[in-house]
């Protein structure tokens, strides 16, 4: 992994997106290359996949909004990154497709889990589903 | 095929819909009471229906806090008024007091004593106050008691079919809905009313109609069925009390759902109003009018049209939906992990992921899982499960596990765990897959999770990558979770 990774404190401070402040902010942030996973969300590269041409602006995209804006796992880019967002069901969990320019790293922040690192690349968003009565998508 | 029927519809129609539907559906998601103006509109809409209906405008508004109390305290008035109004006064007393008491609990009680009030008083209240406040037992006691129970039981019932007669739903209804639909009917093709019916009908009766008004809907049947069962009725021992609380029970049994749906059946005035607002038709003007007066009462919710009085519920404070599908029917369903999923001043319902729950889902993460086991409803206890937590139930119902205990990807130190659920705990063929986060509580402790998965999975890899629709062997190679 060539790319230099950030503490939490530092891309807090890059981004000006907080997280619960019981998280350690010295810790380095995990970097990802092929396949992570934040909470109710997974991160898998399609390394021969069809580009995103949507810039993540400044202020980031929430690739899953949370209940109240509290729970959203936001999309940021440290260089150039795109996403382009699809509608998720319990039957096809796309959330969308990243892609992270070479040189650059894409994040994805969350209140409670903190950061996720994600090298240059094409990379496919997954929500979590769950079997009830009816096949349902997992909000945590 | 008559002359100028709409036969198609434009592109730009078309590309309206979606847009025309979401901004019904926002109206009927709309929460917090109904301030003083938006009330008068109300009002305005309500008397103009009325008017269209022929029948003379009561006068008397009653605004009740929420349906649960306008359906007890509609048929409830009704049977009053229409007491009085057979001048056979007595006998009414148990009326309020009985079957409202015991049918529905506290704070709605109070409500719908007032309610009831609200409206008798407005309607004839000199005639009738003697007869809610006079004594059933002043007039029938001991020695006379069986010779005038049985005039009692006829008087009663003649004001039984007068309260019924008295409620003036489907006139109104066929003056406004009706009426407005069969001119669209006579005016537009089949092939594009479809059209518009599947785009903006199902997708405003997905998110407010079917989503909230149904869960209402079968709330309040259920208390009204309660209320009129058997089992209440022959609780009664006493013979004229009976009579009383039989015909306040037949009341309710024929027109607590004599109402219009207010906000919560907008799904219908979205269809068609979108003819009115979106297409050129040969429906005469007066019939939009007649829509328009009928719009302006979805500001508030379900109300009841009497001959002697409207009751007309208020906005709930809190409504809580969840959207579990692409827009249209079943696209959404009442959920609140905390407090009611729709709430109202005196009353709320509670519900997960679409069932009703008994209780505040905070008050059922207190409740012992033996507790939990007790409930009959598998539904309703495959919720209650849900809220307490699989961990907890896992233990207290003694679940065999499945396999053993792997390391979970890119979670170092953490576990996934499989276990079988009997199908005599559970109404789903399913195993739950038990998680460890990744991420430290502000306690220094990890969050314990259970996700159901189809039954046939055997393995706990296999099942957190089916969670994610990967195969295991991608998941296996998660290199950080957080």
């Amino acid at each position: 992994m060539t790319s230099i990774t950030k503490t939490l404190s530092e891309a807090i401070d890059r981004f000006d997106v907080d997280v619960l402040d019981h998280l350690d902010r010295s810790v380095s942030i995990p970097m990802i290359s092929h396949i992570g996973r934040q909470g109710d969300v997974l991160i898998l590269a399609k390394p021969r996949g069809r580009k995103a041409t949507t810039p993540i602006r400044a202020g980031g995209y929430p690739a899953v909004r949370g209940e109240n804006n509290g729970n959203t796992h936001l999309l940021l880019a440290d260089g150039a990154a795109w996403f382009d967002a699809e509608e998720p069901s319990p039957t096809k969990l796309t959330l969308g497709v990243l892609t992270v320019e070479k040189g650059s790293t894409g994040y994805l922040a969350h209140p409670e889990h903190g950061y996720l690192a994600i090298a240059p690349g094409t990379y496919e968003l997954r929500r979590q589903r769950e079997q009830a009565d009816v096949l349902r998508m997992v909000a945590d | 095929m008559s002359a100028g029927k709409l036969t198609s519809l434009t592109d730009e129609q078309k590309a309206a819909m979606p847009a025309y539907a979401q901004q019904w559906i926002e109206r009927g998601w709309r929460t917090g009471r109904l301030t003083d103006a938006e009330w008068a509109e109300w009002e305005r809409g309500a008397r103009a229906c009325y008017e269209f209906a022929g029948i003379p405008w009561p006068g008397v508004v009653v605004h009740v806090p929420s349906p649960m109390v306008g359906a007890f305290a509609a048929p409830i008035a009704a049977l009053l008024i229409a007491q009085a109004k057979s001048s056979r006064r007595g006998a009414v007393r148990g009326a309020v007091r009985g079957a409202v008491g015991d049918a529905v609990d506290g704070a709605v009680d109070g409500a719908v004593r007032g309610a009831v009030r609200g409206a008798v008083r407005g309607a004839v209240y000199d005639a009738v106050r003697d007869a809610v406040y006079g004594a059933v037992y002043d007039a029938v006691d001991g020695a006379v008691y069986d010779a005038v129970r049985d005039a009692v039981y006829g008087a009663v019932y003649d004001a039984v079919d007068g309260a019924v007669r008295g409620a003036v739903r489907d006139a109104v209804r066929g003056a406004v809905y009706d009426a407005v639909r069969d001119a669209v009917y006579g005016a537009v093709y089949d092939a594009v009313r479809d059209a518009v019916y599947g785009a903006v009908y199902d997708a405003v009766d997905g998110a407010v109609g079917d989503a909230v008004d149904g869960a209402v809907g079968d709330a309040v049947y259920g208390a009204v069925g309660d209320a009129v069962g058997d089992a209440v009725r022959d609780a009664v021992g006493d013979a004229v009390d009976g009579a009383v609380d039989g015909a306040v029970k037949e009341v309710l049994r024929q027109t607590w759902y004599r109402r219009l749906g207010g906000h919560m059946w907008i799904n219908w005035n979205a269809y068609l109003g979108f003819f009115r607002d979106h297409c050129d038709t040969t429906v005469a003007e007066e019939m939009w009018d007649r829509l328009s007066a009928f719009d302006l009462t979805t500001s508030a919710g379900w109300w009841w049209p009497h001959r002697d009085f409207v009751m007309v519920a208020d906005r709930p404070d809190v409504l809580s939906l969840e959207q579990v599908g692409a827009t249209g029917w079943g696209s959404h369903r009442l959920h609140a992990d905390h407090g009611p999923a729709i709430g109202w001043a005196t009353d709320g319902l509670f519900f997960w992921h679409g069932t009703r729950i008994p209780a505040d889902p905070d008050e059922i993460r207190t409740w012992e899982p033996d507790r939990i086991l007790q409930e009959r409803n598998t539904e309703t206890r495959r919720a209650l499960i849900e809220i307490i937590g699989w961990p907890r139930f896992i233990e207290a119902a003694g679940l065999t596990q499945v396999g053993a205990d792997v390391p979970d990807p890119g979670n170092p130190g953490q576990t996934l765990r499989l276990y079988d659920i009997p199908r005599r705990i559970y109404d789903a063929e399913v195993k739950v897959l038990v998680c460890v986060n990744a991420t430290v509580e502000r306690d220094g402790s990890r969050h314990t999770f259970g996700i159901t998965v189809p039954a046939e999975i055997e393995d706990p890899i296999a099942a957190a990558a089916w969670t994610f629709g990967v195969s295991p062997d991608t998941y296996r190679h998660l290199e950080a979770a957080c």
